[in-house]
């Protein structure tokens, strides 16, 4: 009986170990491994953790290290401006393609108007049954994406919002629709270091 | 189904009800209480269909990994554990070199025993993140099948951003 090979482990395998990487390795490292972990890295189950926080979506004569390791590792040379209509385009594809997406972090330079891509995520928690976290910058109608979440994700644990303006009804809605939950965050107003308000920490 | 005379004598002096688990690697056996056992949903499906007979054969798992799985089970199986003791217990399971990891994360999936594969494959997960490439590939073993060619049109591949845009 031959050893067993990391390079022709069983598919299955292969998902539950990469579901659990990020972004990052993902993109630059494993699929450079080999060639079956490469396509292992093609199956939408692989992608379970999103977090953009650190890409950053404009061209800029400083790039932080992820977003220039991956300029590099695939040859872009510069970041074109998204407009509003691309993350759209974006969210959906993420929608459609990531069934198993059980982490979203949104990058933090988004467009993010009343009519932003942000506003829309609501329209997409059908999809992610498995959701966990979500991050955001804003959040225009808190108490629909509760509603969302609420009826969609079961399994939902925390929820960041950035700039949030929690009032009474969003306040009741966090407790009306998250009763299992462990945890909001948000800076209501501006704050220098971003830090969890206390207020709803632990609710 | 059991006799009259045996189920009398469950009554009487009601035994724990055990399985057989037999490597068939290295003929190994280990026998298990039932209840231990059927937390892997292939074993309980033989089980519940019937096909399992007093000794289960489990084909390309070595007893050495066998005997991880179990003990695996008899934690989990185990009523009064904390949450603390159990995740102790776990990461003793999985603090392993590399080649007993794929071992075990192949028996989890196999035996389909979801706990242990989220255990093994966060392990191997954790020993992945964040290492260059070349390094993974020496910490795994793995020999690197790209032609440089093959490679390059990897590296040159970023169509994938843009797939699904008009």
């Amino acid at each position: 009986m031959s050893e067993p090979k990391w390079e022709d482990l069983d598919r299955d395998c292969l998902v539950s170990i990469f579901g659990r990487l990020g972004l990052e390795s993902l993109l630059l490292d494993v699929p450079f491994v080999c060639k079956s972990w490469y396509k292992a890295t093609r199956i939408p189950q692989s992608w379970r953790h999103l977090d953009f926080s650190k890409l950053q979506l404009h061209d800029s004569w400083y790039y932080d290290d992820f977003t220039s390791r991956l300029m590099d590792t695939y040859g872009i040379e510069a970041l074109p401006e998204l407009p509003n209509r691309c993350m759209e385009e974006a969210l959906l594809y993420v929608a459609d393609e990531c069934p198993a997406l059980r982490t979203l972090v949104l990058p933090s330079n988004v467009l993010q108007g009343p009519q932003g891509p942000q506003f829309k995520i609501k329209n997409h928690m059908s999809k992610w049954t498995n959701l966990q976290f979500l991050k955001l910058q804003r959040c225009f109608d808190m108490k629909e994406l509760l509603t969302q979440i609420n009826i969609h994700c079961k399994n939902f644990e925390a929820l960041a919002i950035e700039r949030a303006n929690i009032g009474r009804d969003e306040a009741s809605a966090i407790v009306k629709f998250l009763p299992k939950y462990k945890g909001v965050a948000s800076k209501v107003c501006f704050h220098e270091k971003e830090e969890p308000n206390d207020d709803f920490e632990g609710l | 189904m059991a006799s009259a005379p045996e189920n009398e004598k469950n009554a009487s002096a009601p035994e724990k009800k055990t399985l057989t688990l037999k490597s068939m690697i290295n003929n190994e056996e280990f026998v298990v209480d039932e209840h231990v056992a059927l937390q892997s949903v292939t074993i309980k499906n033989m089980v519940d269909s019937d096909c399992a007979g007093d000794v289960i054969p489990v084909p390309t798992i070595s007893g050495e990994i066998l005997a991880l799985v179990i003990e695996y089970c008899k934690n989990h199986a185990n009523p009064s554990a904390s949450e603390d003791d159990l995740k102790k217990a776990d990461a003793g399971i999985v603090a392993k070199d590399i080649y007993t990891l794929i071992d075990l994360v192949l028996a989890a999936n196999f035996l389909d025993i979801k706990g242990l594969l989220e255990v093994t494959s966060q392990k191997i997960a954790d020993s992945i993140k964040d290492l260059p490439h070349q390094d993974v590939r020496e910490i795994f073993g793995v020999e690197n099948d790209y032609t440089p060619e093959e490679e390059a049109a990897v590296r040159a591949e970023h169509d994938w951003a843009f797939e699904g845009f008009p």
